[in-house]
């Protein structure tokens, strides 16, 4: 156990590529502040699911009496459970809708509104399974809108040599793999691709698409999973699911030209330029700029929120608690699980709606 | 006691009756508000973009998947699970009776999501090259048509049907042998003594005897089919294009599968028009059953 948690503490501080993504890591957690005692639950996206696990890790070892809870049960659901108030805080990928945040606001207590706090981000990444490639894949917004719209079926068809010169790419079929549910890294891979090949990619934007023809598997297990037994195949997922199946990724064009890997920093770099919509109550609110001109961004980035009530909290010393270590320390072990920290202009803004929660 | 029996026993009867109008009235009244919305055709429609505006979902795909996939779970599954009774009951030496009868019942025991596990992590992959050889050498049939140059095999409604078969085949064969024993001994010795070979007594004896009760097991068989969720789930690759060519690599899709898919993430316009796909297959399971009956009365008046 020691050894382990030494083996642990010297892969973070060395930062190197570490595969065993998703099991936490045992690293002694920096900057929690305890306050208040007893229960938490937190329900929603799937998304943020493994960076939840690792700051409630983290909080809940440091602070005695404390139990906090997540459970990944899909952010329309965790919306919908916080409306009914049988959980502390939600987990959403994308925005409340209108009568979604009516609800939310009114669970929360007249006068009240419930707010979105952008507390992870990550990279969507285009993970595949192409034997015999040295370099990593290079592909452009055409290139990848092309793959998903069944318009490139092979994987030496021009657009993809174009993209990838002085690379012998194999001589096989691609099969581009898509969710079979509703799902918010789809609607980051149609808003990033309408917004960047808007001639290629006709599918318009969305959870959920009309996909003209591809295979299609249920959660971003499911589409790694048949890429991975799939010569040929290819996929857009998070991150850390590429990670855990020991896939390769591409690397991405953005707007400057220049192909870029997800690692954090590119991400964190891409999300620095994104338009933040605040308000009084401390409801934040990031829309990622896709055409970035930031030469080393990941285009595809993405942020996912936490929704709290600004005023009215059960529990109120515990939330502030937890999310403050989340949105403080709790960024520092963001690049290994896969995500990115968010940048610096959105968590001082994070940073002073969470202190300012009742 | 005796009017306390009785009552009791209509009473259950009485039970059946209201569970199934009151599962009837539900998905009606779920149903009907996403049907309204629905800017499209319900029946030819070839999208399931129920949360969008406008919402636009069709019933197409899911039918043709959930019946081509359970028909043909059923070819594949029949003859085998009643070769499989005819040689407990008939032929297999008795030491061997007991231990294949207890296989047989443990395979229908074993849970779906078990079946839907298994194929997508160890059959599927093992058929590509069976998949790959239908589609170049027995493409004149019509399900094993492919467009040239589209991706064959994979999670195809034919690897679909495949699990759904393994999964129906320890029904079909427990029920028949049951029947095939109930078949009097003494029928089998009068066809045996009338100079019958042992398989003109069983064309003479026993199939006419128990046809009902093998029907029925057939069609419990495509009950299973038709309702099972969880390994199609797994198993096929969801594609909205109504096909019914087996060996594509698109897939296709099942109302059971689509529902279990779909449903958590989906809101309520999304719940209603899943629960009006739910309504569909309540409508073919008892139109199936339906006809199961017809053919059973049939056959008893026949006889």
């Amino acid at each position: 156990m020691a050894a382990a948690s030494l083996a642990a503490l010297a892969t973070s501080a060395c930062g190197s590529d570490d595969n065993t993504l998703g099991r936490g890591t045992n690293a002694a957690p920096v900057n929690v502040t305890c306050g208040g005692s007893g229960t938490l639950t937190g329900a929603g996206s799937t998304f943020q699911k493994n960076i939840e696990l690792q700051w409630i890790k983290d909080f809940t070892g440091a602070c005695d009496g404390t139990t906090v809870d997540y459970k990944a049960t899909g952010s329309g659901a965790g919306i919908s459970q916080f409306g009914e108030g049988t959980v502390d805080y939600a987990g959403t990928d994308s925005l409340m809708k209108d009568d979604e945040q009516a609800k939310a606001d009114a669970r929360c207590g007249r006068g009240n509104t419930a707010i979105h706090l952008p507390v992870a981000a990550g990279a969507v990444v285009f993970t595949y399974h192409l034997r015999g490639l040295p370099d990593a894949l290079r592909l452009s917004p055409a290139t990848i809108a092309g793959i998903f719209t069944g318009k490139i079926t092979r994987w030496d068809a021009p657009e993809v040599k174009a993209d990838n010169p002085g690379v012998t790419l194999p001589t096989i079929a691609v099969q581009a793999v898509h969710r079979s549910d509703s799902s918010g890294t789809t609607d980051v891979l149609s808003r990033f691709l309408d917004a960047q090949a808007k001639d290629t990619w006709t599918l318009g934007v969305g959870k959920e698409l009309s996909w003209p023809g591809g295979q299609a598997a249920k959660g971003s297990d499911g589409v790694t999973g048949v890429v991975k037994a799939t010569e040929g195949g290819i996929t857009y997922t998070e991150l850390s699911f590429a990670k855990s199946n020991d896939l390769p990724w591409a690397k991405v064009r953005n707007a400057s030209g220049a192909y870029v890997d997800a690692v954090g920093l590119n991400v964190s770099a891409a999300l620095a330029t994104a338009k933040l919509e605040s308000a009084p109550t401390g409801d934040l609110r990031a829309d990622v700029d896709y055409g970035t001109k930031e030469p080393a961004a990941y285009p595809v980035a993405a942020v996912s929120y936490v929704i709290v009530c600004d005023k009215g909290n059960k529990n109120a010393e515990l939330l502030k608690a937890f999310l403050g270590y989340a949105v403080s320390g709790g960024q520092s072990g963001a690049d290994q699980l896969g995500y990115a920290p968010v940048p610096t202009n959105i968590a001082v803004k994070l940073g002073l709606a969470v202190q300012a929660l009742t | 006691m005796e009017a306390a029996f009785r009552g009791g026993t209509a009473a259950s009867a009485t039970l059946v009756f209201v569970v199934i109008v009151a599962i009837a009235a539900f998905l009606v009244h779920k149903a009907v508000p996403a049907l309204d919305g629905n800017s499209a055709s319900f029946l030819t429609e070839r999208q399931w973009l129920p949360d969008r505006e406008p919402s636009r979902f069709g019933i197409a795909a899911l039918v043709a998947g959930t019946i081509v996939t359970s028909v043909a779970a059923l070819v594949l599954a029949v003859p085998v699970a009643l070769g499989v009774a005819l040689f407990v009951s008939e032929y297999a030496p008795p030491r061997l009776k007991a231990p294949l009868g207890y296989v047989t019942d443990l395979l229908a025991a074993v849970p779906s999501v078990v079946y839907g596990l298994w194929g997508v992590f160890f059959l599927v992959p093992r058929m590509q090259k069976l998949q790959e050889f239908l589609a170049a050498h027995l493409s004149w049939v019509p399900f094993f048509r492919v467009t040239p140059g589209e991706p064959v095999g994979g999670r195809s409604l034919f690897a679909a049907s495949v699990v759904l078969a393994i999964m129906v085949l320890p029904i079909v064969a427990a029920i028949s042998r049951e029947v095939f024993v109930q078949v009097p001994q003494s029928h089998r010795e009068a066809a045996l003594a009338l100079g019958a070979t042992k398989l003109e007594a069983i064309r003479i004896a026993v199939l006419p005897a128990s046809r009902p009760g093998v029907v029925s097991a057939i069609m419990l068989g495509l009950g299973r089919a038709l309702g099972e969720t969880i390994a199609v789930a797994l198993v096929l690759s969801a594609a909205f294009t109504p096909s019914l060519r087996l060996l594509r690599a698109e897939g296709g899709n099942t109302i059971a599968a689509n529902i279990a898919t779909k449903f958590g993430e989906a809101g309520v316009p999304g719940r209603g028009a899943l629960i009006a796909s739910g309504l569909v297959l309540f409508a073919i399971t008892l139109v199936v059953n339906v006809v199961a009956r017809a053919i059973l009365f049939r056959n008893r008046r026949a006889a």
